[in-house]
């Protein structure tokens, strides 16, 4: 009945997860928002073929999801998340703040088209062309997302790097 | 400066994962099955009992709220005869089966909108039940109701899955506006044609409003318009400052969006979209001037309505109301608004009747734009939706909560409840 469902789900979860995490900044929202991904999958009702690609179908329903209830909270919260998105590293993560959460942090503040290009292409490690198709946005676009990208994280990093070296100087 | 660490990012937030059983999907799967079936019997008993059924007919709270200067305001309506109110998610008896209303289980119905007939439209998605069955439809479907959600017909299946917002400039033009595309529709729903919403920031959200037969959409920090039923288009100029926290369409070539978060700044066009201005603030007088959670939403006769606010926190955000009657260039403060919710969406119908709910808020009404009464308890819990809630005119209403319709014919004095489109 699954038809394939369940396989996907034991070998794609932790993974799907781990990107919707970075994408939402949240690992309690990207594991609500895949699960949700696999029941709407499960009410396809056995007609999995008739999906193409069922990780890229799993991934832009979750992705639909966060960005759904983004939306359903309004202007405010959506606010209130950018006016603290400064504030650090995600609460529901580890204690310790290394170099990896303080990228997650910074990837945080990013628009979110750079946000999922970079990391549909470095931590998914899609090409440029498969993450132009996951998107639906040309090449060239998702190149130049890249580029600004990597370019504001450079920045951030580097200031999380300096007041790091002023805090334990 | 290092290169960022992806792999290791990656590697990490995978460890964290720890994956449920698969027991949990198919548990959820089927659970969400048996409310969609639970729903249409509860629908169905509605029906067969007719609309005189004590168990249909529900009145709301009438708690008297803040008006100007936060003092107590009297109730608009005489004390409603009868005395229950709407089930919500606290109210909800915790032996509740399941079948019926499960905690968190998303409505059936994902938009709803009313023409200015007063026709009613809503998005649904999925099916009813038996979705594996030859002939069965999944997916979204639009449906009509003719008569204040009594009864309601399918009109027409939009393509993949069903938005969240629907817009109707009359019984035959509408627009469904979803996560990837935009469906309108020239023929009352019956076909319709897919769009895709270029030049935002689709993770950033949509907002879209109708007024004088234009559909403004904002996504992200493009606005689009659209007419006639047609497909939006890419306004002549775009707004500066960025994501779009608000939209307000005052009229078929005027509207305002919201840009930037310190100051927040109003951007005013009368053009269509082929030029945008600042705007004076019409909180500079309030105590949350250039808030990034100001609301504005104009009302028929000129006068337009808008909510000052501080930040939300912990269901609670301090708000203030705010009317002009001059279309925006002069601004009156008319008080303080119940801190309670963050009830900023404005609905006004004249220049003194307004509803207003939002999230985690209740539904409130006024007949002064001073002095507002509580005619529904939708608050819900943390991380809840608003309620989506359709004002027809000032006496006229209706929304969904918890996959249940209510209806108002008496400005929230008595509510009944309608069978729900289920697509």
């Amino acid at each position: 009945m699954d038809t394939g469902w369940e396989e996907l789900y034991a070998g794609q979860y932790r993974r799907l997860v781990a990107l919707l995490t970075a994408i939402a900044g949240s690992r309690t929202e990207a594991e609500e928002a895949v699960q949700e991904a696999f029941v709407r999958a499960l009410g396809l009702s056995g007609r999995r073929a008739v999906v193409d690609d069922p990780e890229a179908w799993l991934y832009r329903v979750s992705v639909n999801i966060v960005r759904s209830r983004w939306r359903r909270v309004l202007a405010a919260r959506r606010a209130v998340a950018r006016l603290h998105a400064s504030d650090g590293p995600p609460t529901d993560g580890p204690d310790r703040v290394d170099s990896r959460m303080a990228l997650l942090g910074a990837l945080r503040r990013l628009p979110f088209e750079q946000r999922e290009a970079l990391v549909l292409h470095y931590l998914a490690d899609l090409p440029i062309d498969a993450v132009a198709a996951r998107v639906g946005s040309p090449v060239g676009t998702v190149k130049a997302r890249l580029s600004r990208g990597r370019a504001a994280l450079a920045r951030m990093l580097g200031e999380e790097s300096m007041k790091g070296g002023e805090r334990s100087a | 400066m290092p290169e960022p660490d992806f792999a290791g990012l990656r590697d990490r937030l995978e460890e964290e994962v720890r994956q449920p059983s698969f027991v949990t999907i198919r548990a959820r799967r089927r659970r969400r099955t048996a409310w969609t079936v639970g729903a249409a019997l509860t629908a169905l008993v509605v029906v067969l009992g007719g609309t005189v059924s004590a168990a249909a007919l529900l009145s709301p709270a009438r708690t008297p709220v803040t008006g100007p200067q936060g003092t107590p305001s009297p109730a608009v309506s005489p004390t409603p005869s009868a005395p229950a109110t709407p089930p919500t998610a606290a109210s909800a008896p915790a032996g509740s089966p399941p079948a019926v209303v499960p905690p968190g289980s998303p409505a059936a119905v994902t938009a709803m909108t009313a023409a200015p007939s007063g026709v009613l439209f809503a998005a649904t998605n999925g099916c009813l039940s038996g979705c594996s069955a030859a002939g069965a439809h999944t997916g979204a479907a639009v449906l009509r109701s003719r008569d204040l959600g009594r009864n309601w017909t399918t009109v027409g299946y939009p393509d993949g899955p069903a938005g969240t917002i629907l817009l109707a400039a009359s019984d035959a033009q509408l627009w469904l506006i979803g996560d990837a595309a935009v469906n309108s529709s020239t023929d009352g729903g019956r076909t319709w044609r897919s769009a895709m919403l270029g030049g935002g920031d689709a993770g950033d959200g949509d907002y879209a409003e109708m007024a004088g037969g234009t559909a403004w959409i904002a996504r992200g920090s493009s606005v689009a318009v659209a007419t006639g039923g047609g497909q939006p288009v890419a306004t002549g100029a775009q707004p500066p400052g960025g994501t779009i926290d608000a939209l307000a369409a005052l009229g078929a070539d005027n509207a305002a969006v919201l840009t930037g978060d310190s100051p927040a700044t109003w951007y005013l066009t009368g053009d269509r979209g082929g030029h945008w201005s600042a705007m004076d603030d019409p909180c500079a007088g309030t105590a949350y001037p250039h808030s990034p959670f100001e609301t504005l939403s104009a009302a028929p006769g000129g006068s337009v309505w808008g909510t000052c606010a501080a930040p939300p926190a912990s269901g609670r955000q301090l708000k203030q109301l705010v009317v002009s009657a001059d279309g925006g260039r002069t601004w009156k403060s008319r008080g303080a608004l119940e801190p309670d919710g963050y009830g900023t969406h404005l609905m006004p119908v004249s220049s003194t009747v307004a509803w207003r709910t939002g999230p985690r808020a209740d539904l409130y009404r006024t007949t002064d734009a001073a002095h507002w009464t509580r005619v529904a308890v939708t608050g819900d819990a943390a991380g809840g939706a608003d309620p989506m809630f359709v004002a027809i005119d000032g006496r006229t209403g209706v929304y969904v909560e918890q996959g249940t319709l209510y209806a108002t014919e008496d400005g929230g004095q008595s509510w009944r409840q309608r069978p729900l489109p289920l697509g």
